[in-house]
């Protein structure tokens, strides 16, 4: 039986008339998941774009709120004593930024790649200035190198109160973001890479710098973007031990704060808005590559001991660490003693904050409820936001915007945001103008502040998740918001409570956005740190940011044990 | 175009897919794709990555809607119909199976949705998992089991609403070969029992082969050919079929009259006459299976060769073969008995055929 | 998720509410002062509260104006009367005449009838002097202004900006009124040479001085009196040539719609009651026979008062901060 088949090569095409296009009809899910996530994108677009806008637009105005174009801009750069402030950011940021990118650098280097003992006390304790206000580091300098200082000597004369107090505060309070970002580039290299290295007998030294370094190169250009764009924009080492030398962003304070010339600070603020902005771009560029140099074949990199290397790290994360605990110890010690430097028995008379600037105990627990509803509110929104920007069908235009909106924040330095907040929420004409003075503009303020992290994390937990769960789910007839409920947010869970906690804790320690927005309703523990820096209770303002740094620590100590308790047995299903 | 075995002829198509098209921008997935599925019927869409299989399998289901065309299922048009409206169940390449929920709830997630009660969630479940072999397992969590124990709970869930058709993505690929080949011959067992229609893609032509009762070969947004695994394998409707189907000799040659071609020297006669003018070129498919080396004159195009290369395949030689006074090569597949009765050994001397009834012939594309 | 923004939405609203039954008053005065004014003036009035808003004279004074399209305060309360005759100018507080107008001193109200403003007490500049850093340094008490331009005072002066800080401007106000304008500017200038820092507030200079970090903290006689009781070792000095002093008074804004509360307020500020709480912090106020010393304050604080025209140095405020912004500025702290 034979058949053979010949191939008409040009086959006839049927001509027709095109059919009419196939439209889906969308389901109720569709539909509500679309309406939500619009809802959501309104809110940014409230919450981040608009006072933004308002910030540009005032920038523009007159003193009559008329148009005068780039005329405040010229104003500003005529200003010699306002310009200086530029050249001295710039100085400042880029010395703490090769400072501590070095220091990060090496310190991620010995937990990644060495054998040394002790790191993981050393990782923890890196991470300390994390639960503290960037103040915190500040005000433990005036009592370390200050002329009172227990370490005056180590200056050789020069004056703490300056650009040296001003990096070296930075630095601290920098450190943990660049070392974050450093231990993953390091760790994510590729041992084979080592192994080839070896077999070519190259030294440890030409290996370090055309393996190691060229590996990291792209957490070395994060790092270094993001460390000198946080340090550009944060005003409060400066503002406490910067003396007379004036930066950007004490500009925008003084400007707003101490003259209330609002326009003024809008072109600073947007002079702020540069860095911050390029430094985004270069951080999203350095995205792209560094996960198209991941190849999945990697193999980890194993270290193995080696007694002068691992010497050497331990010293040095040893010095680091010594560093961070004598200046959070500092801090600690001066808010006991009774009258520093002349009575040093200890007491709690600088914790009675009723009777100072600042707001006394109440603001503590404002900071406390401001936290927590950020934490609480600030997680449900990211979360469903970052839900319904992955999960949505179709609705592509609605969810790259909202995606762009999402990642905006990362670009605005919060000096910048909260100004825009004042422009945009206090104009008599807006609706929303009765959150002004509220608690509600605080959170909401403080989620926006800081809601691209949050938003990645939440990103980068649901794709973690198989995509097909939502299809099986509509092919079984389940709703969305079942499935959501039953099974995404469980299985997300550690990545929501690691939301909230980031969330809370930066709420708790921020000063930047917020120092324009509280009320005496609603003063804030990190800002009566500065209130009473301002009026010269420095005890007090040292007892104020340690006991944030202890709240924010003990938050943490209880999410660490709730994690290994509640999450161990709703987790259950993660081991085999 | 479909199959014609007479009880298939005698049931109602169940799916009706009429020129689907899909368009990703300029590319085009799906070139007006027609396609009958008879109820209780397993397909499979066979085809390398990129040809529309998937695109097509996502058309179906309402995932990714087509750009234009129509799909009725049981004689509803669902063409536009939202997944959750349409009636299916679905395995993944990846399981998909809710990792924070155990077995029992996996498999009963879609009936406590329907309000069906706990008792009765119960039962079913208890069913479903005794039917794919895993009543025991009922109370562990996904990561307990192993790939294919999860494949199975997989199968066992898609098919909890009693849907009325099952589609299957590359469902085994995840797996290891052993693994694979256990659970071709389960689903092929669970579906026959339970009758549903089916349609599985892959990319593996075993499985298509040994699972399926009709295969869809597709290739660049076109269907190549449908036919039974038999009809596919033996009879391939075009070169691409031939070549993506099991393993093919590819023999160029000019037509020298209508049933016979002059290969580099050589020339093979063929059964069936052609209508082209001698000395078209065409391509003609021999299966290395089917070239023989006993009994070689009762059949035509007998040859002597000389043996070149011989690969040990564990249960057959894979072996070249020089056709004398032609530059012509094949490559044969010779029997353990062959080689051992005739004594063919690389370098000898042997005779052989090539049957005229097992030649594909196709003229050259221009 | 809708749940959550209704939330938030009723939180705000909430908080509003909760505003009602408050009167928003912007002071100056020091954070450890308000709270026994408050509980006073509230145990007086049930069912009045009041809300501080409180930051540097210069601040709250700058506030008030930024904030004149779409005012929040109600009652300015405990800000320098300087500052009050800016906003009078700018027609932004209402008359009114307390209960017990015709008791208080003559000089300490606005002379217009019914009043704009009404003192309360008035505070002047003193010298914070740390005796044991001295001791270390070697340095001899100044006993006067002029003490403080020597060379051996070099780094170790903090003094308030007068732009942000209310002391800080009665300070300069009043060597120019003493001194006349030239020599106050020449004088200025050599102190400069000497300032280690400008501050943001009036009390910082007392507070750094009492910590050792400067020797000498240009700052006020209450700031002198109550930082010495807390057990600095201080010295407070009132310089021989005299005083720089400014009257700390309370007004209704022209804006308020609580007038009723305001006035209660403002009826309070001149009763017995108050005056005696001013008295425990300042040497002069505006009731007269209630005057009370200072413990830790050598002298007569009102014998020392420099000759002071309140109309000069308001209307002169703006060119005198332009000027000494011009000339000293690069030493401010930060704001």
């Amino acid at each position: 039986m034979t058949s053979v088949a010949i191939d008409t090569t040009g086959k006839a095409a049927t001509v027709s008339s095109p059919a009419a296009p196939v439209r889906q009809r969308t389901s109720r899910d569709d539909i509500l998941m679309r309406v939500m996530l619009a809802v959501l994108t309104l809110w940014l677009i409230v919450t981040v774009l608009l006072p933004l806008g308002a910030l540009l637009i005032k920038a523009g105005e007159g003193p009559k709120g008329e148009f005068v174009g780039l005329a405040n801009f010229v104003q500003y750069f005529s200003n010699p004593a306002l310009t200086a402030s530029i050249s001295n950011s710039i100085l400042i940021a880029l010395v703490s930024t090769v400072i501590c990118v070095l220091l990060s650098f090496i310190f991620a280097y010995g937990l990644t790649r060495t054998c040394m003992p002790g790191r993981g006390v050393f990782k923890l304790v890196s991470q300390i200035p994390l639960l503290a206000p960037s103040l915190l580091p500040a005000i433990s300098l005036v009592y370390l190198f200050g002329n009172q200082g227990i370490a005056k000597g180590a200056l050789f004369g020069a004056s703490i109160y300056g650009p040296i107090g001003i990096v070296i505060g930075e630095v601290f309070w920098t450190f943990p973001h660049a070392l974050i970002i450093m231990t993953t580039a390091l760790a994510t290299s590729d041992a084979r890479l080592y192994e080839a290295a070896e077999s070519l007998k190259a030294s440890a030294w030409r290996t370090f710098w055309t393996v190691t370094i060229p590996g990291a190169r792209y957490g070395l250009i994060s790092a270094t973007f993001v460390v000198f764009t946080l340090v550009i924009t944060d005003f409060g080492v400066p503002k406490v031990i910067g003396g007379q030398y004036n930066v950007l962003a004490t500009d925008v304070y003084k400007q707003v704060v101490g003259q209330q010339n609002f326009r003024m600070g809008a072109v600073v603020g947007l002079l702020l808005l540069f860095p911050a902005v390029l430094s985004f771009f270069v951080d999203q560029w350095v995205q792209r590559k560094q996960s198209a140099a991941l190849s999945a074949r990697a193999v980890p990199y194993q270290p193995k001991p080696d007694t002068a290397t691992d010497t050497f790290a331990f010293v040095a994360c040893g010095l680091i660490s010594l560093i961070v605990l004598v200046i959070i110890g500092m801090a600690f010690f001066a808010s006991l003693a009774t009258l520093w430097p002349y009575n040093l028995t200890p007491s709690l008379k600088n914790y009675d904050f009723d009777n100072m600037d600042g707001g006394g105990w109440e603001s503590f627990f404002n900071s406390l409820r401001m936290a927590g509803y950020t934490a609480v509110f600030g997680t449900a929104i990211v979360f469903a936001g970052a839900y319904l920007v992955e999960k949505t069908k179709g609705f592509s235009f609605g969810r790259l915007l909202f995606q762009m909106l999402a990642l905006l924040p990362l670009a605005v330095p919060g000096i910048v945001l909260g100004l825009g907040y004042i422009f945009f929420f206090n104009a008599p004409s807006n609706p929303f103008n009765f959150i002004y003075g509220t608690m509600s503009i605080l959170v909401i303020c403080s989620v926006a502040h800081f809601y691209s992290v949050a938003h990645l994390t939440a990103v980068t937990a649901l794709k973690q998740l198989d995509q097909e769960i939502e299809t099986v789910s509509a092919s079984l007839r389940v709703a969305f918001y079942r499935t959501f409920l039953r099974v995404t947010l469980p299985v997300c869970l550690p990545a929501v409570l690691d939301i909230a906690m980031y969330l809370f804790v930066n709420a708790l320690t921020t000063v930047s956005a917020v120092v324009f927005l509280y009320s005496p309703q609603t003063t804030l523990a990190s800002i009566a740190v500065l209130n009473m820096d301002d009026a010269g209770d420095v005890a007090p303002a040292a007892a104020m940011a340690m006991t944030i740094f202890f709240a924010a620590t003990i938050v943490r100590v209880l999410y660490t044990l709730l994690a290994k308790g509640a999450l161990a047995r709703t987790q259950a299903w993660r081991h085999r | 175009m479909a199959g014609s075995q007479a009880d298939q002829e005698t049931r109602q198509p169940y799916l009706v897919i009429r020129k689907v098209t899909k368009q990703f921008g300029a590319f085009t997935a799906l070139r007006e794709i027609d396609l009958d599925i008879l109820q209780g019927e397993f397909v499979s869409f066979l085809g390398p990555s990129g040809c529309g299989k998937t695109t097509l399998l996502r058309a179906i289901s309402g995932l990714d809607v087509q750009t234009s065309g129509s799909i009725h299922q049981g004689g509803r048009d669902i063409s536009e119909l939202p997944v959750s409206e349409r009636d299916f169940g679905i395995v993944f390449q990846s399981y998909a199976l809710f990792p924070n929920l155990k077995i029992k709830d996996n498999v009963g997630y879609g009936l406590v949705s329907a309000g069906k009660s706990r008792k009765e969630v119960a039962a079913r479940v208890s069913e479903l998992l005794a039917m794919v072999g895993l009543a025991d397992q009922a109370e562990k969590y996904p990561a307990q089991l192993s790939g294919g124990q999860q494949q199975r709970i997989s199968l066992a869930r898609a098919l909890a609403l009693s849907p009325g058709l099952l589609l299957l993505d590359e469902p085994l690929s995840a797996l290891d070969a052993r693994v694979r080949a256990r659970l071709r011959g389960e689903i092929r067992d669970v579906q026959q029992r339970l009758g549903i229609t089916t349609i599985m893609v892959t990319h593996d032509q075993e499985e298509a082969l040994t699972m399926s009762d009709r295969i869809v070969v597709m290739n660049h947004g076109h269907i190549e050919q449908v036919g039974t695994p038999d009809e596919i394998y033996r009879r391939p409707a075009s070169p691409f079929v031939a070549d993506f189907v099991g393993r093919m000799n590819f023999i160029e040659g000019k037509l020298t009259d209508a049933a016979s071609a002059d290969c580099r020297g050589a020339t093979l006669r063929f059964d069936t006459d052609l209508t082209y003018a001698p000395g078209t070129g065409v391509t003609i498919c021999v299966r290395p299976e089917d070239v023989i080396v006993r009994d070689t004159s009762r059949t035509g195009n007998a040859f002597d060769v000389d043996v070149g290369v011989m690969e040990f395949m564990g249960n057959h030689f894979s072996t070249t073969l020089h056709v004398q006074g032609s530059s012509l090569s094949i490559s044969a597949d010779l029997s353990m008995n062959d080689v051992r009765d005739l004594g063919i050994k690389p370098g000898g001397r042997v005779k052989a055929a090539i049957p005229p009834d097992r030649l594909r012939v196709f003229a050259t594309v221009a | 998720m809708l749940r959550q923004i209704l939330g938030i939405a009723a939180l705000s609203l909430f908080a509003t509410a909760a505003q009602a039954q408050e009167l928003t008053v912007y002071t100056a005065l020091e954070a450890d002062q308000v709270k026994a004014y408050q509980a006073s003036f509230e145990k007086a009035n049930p069912g009045t509260k009041v809300r501080w808003v409180r930051d540097s004279t210069g601040i709250v004074t700058a506030k008030l104006l930024a904030e004149k399209a779409n005012p929040q305060a109600d009652v300015v309360f405990g800000l320098a009367a300087t500052s009050l005759m800016l906003l009078d100018k700018e027609g932004m507080l209402q008359a009114y005449a307390p209960q017990g107008l015709d008791k208080i001193k003559k000089t300490m109200r606005d002379p217009a009838d019914p009043p704009k403003w009404v003192g309360m007490d008035i505070w002047a500049s003193a010298i914070c002097f740390n005796t044991v850093e001295a001791q270390k340094k070697k340095a001899a008490t100044p006993v006067s202004w002029a003490d403080l331009t020597k060379p051996e005072c070099k780094g170790q002066i903090a003094m308030p900006n007068p732009a942000s800080s209310g002391t800080g401007y009665l300070m300069v106000s009043g060597w120019l009124q003493m001194m006349g304008e030239e020599a106050g500017w020449k004088f200025m200038d050599g102190l400069h040479q000497n300032i280690a820092s400008y501050t943001h507030s009036g009390s910082k200079p007392c507070r750094q001085a009492a910590a050792g970090e400067y020797v000498v903290g240009l700052s006020f006689e209450y700031r002198a009196n109550k930082t010495k009781k807390d057990g600095a070792p201080i010295e407070a000095i009132l310089p021989k040539e005299g005083l720089g002093w400014d009257m700390e008074a309370a007004a209704i804004t022209s804006t308020t719609k609580k007038t009723d509360a305001a006035r209660k307020l403002l009826d309070w500020s001149l009763s017995e009651g108050a005056n005696k709480l001013y008295a425990e912090n300042f040497a002069i106020v505006a009731l007269p026979g209630i005057q009370a010393k200072l413990e830790n304050i050598q002298g007569d604080v009102e014998q020392m008062l420099a000759k002071n025209d309140f109309q000069w140095a308001a209307a002169n405020r703006d060119r005198i901060l332009a000027e000494w912004t011009k000339r000293y500025d690069g030493k401010s702290e930060a704001k």
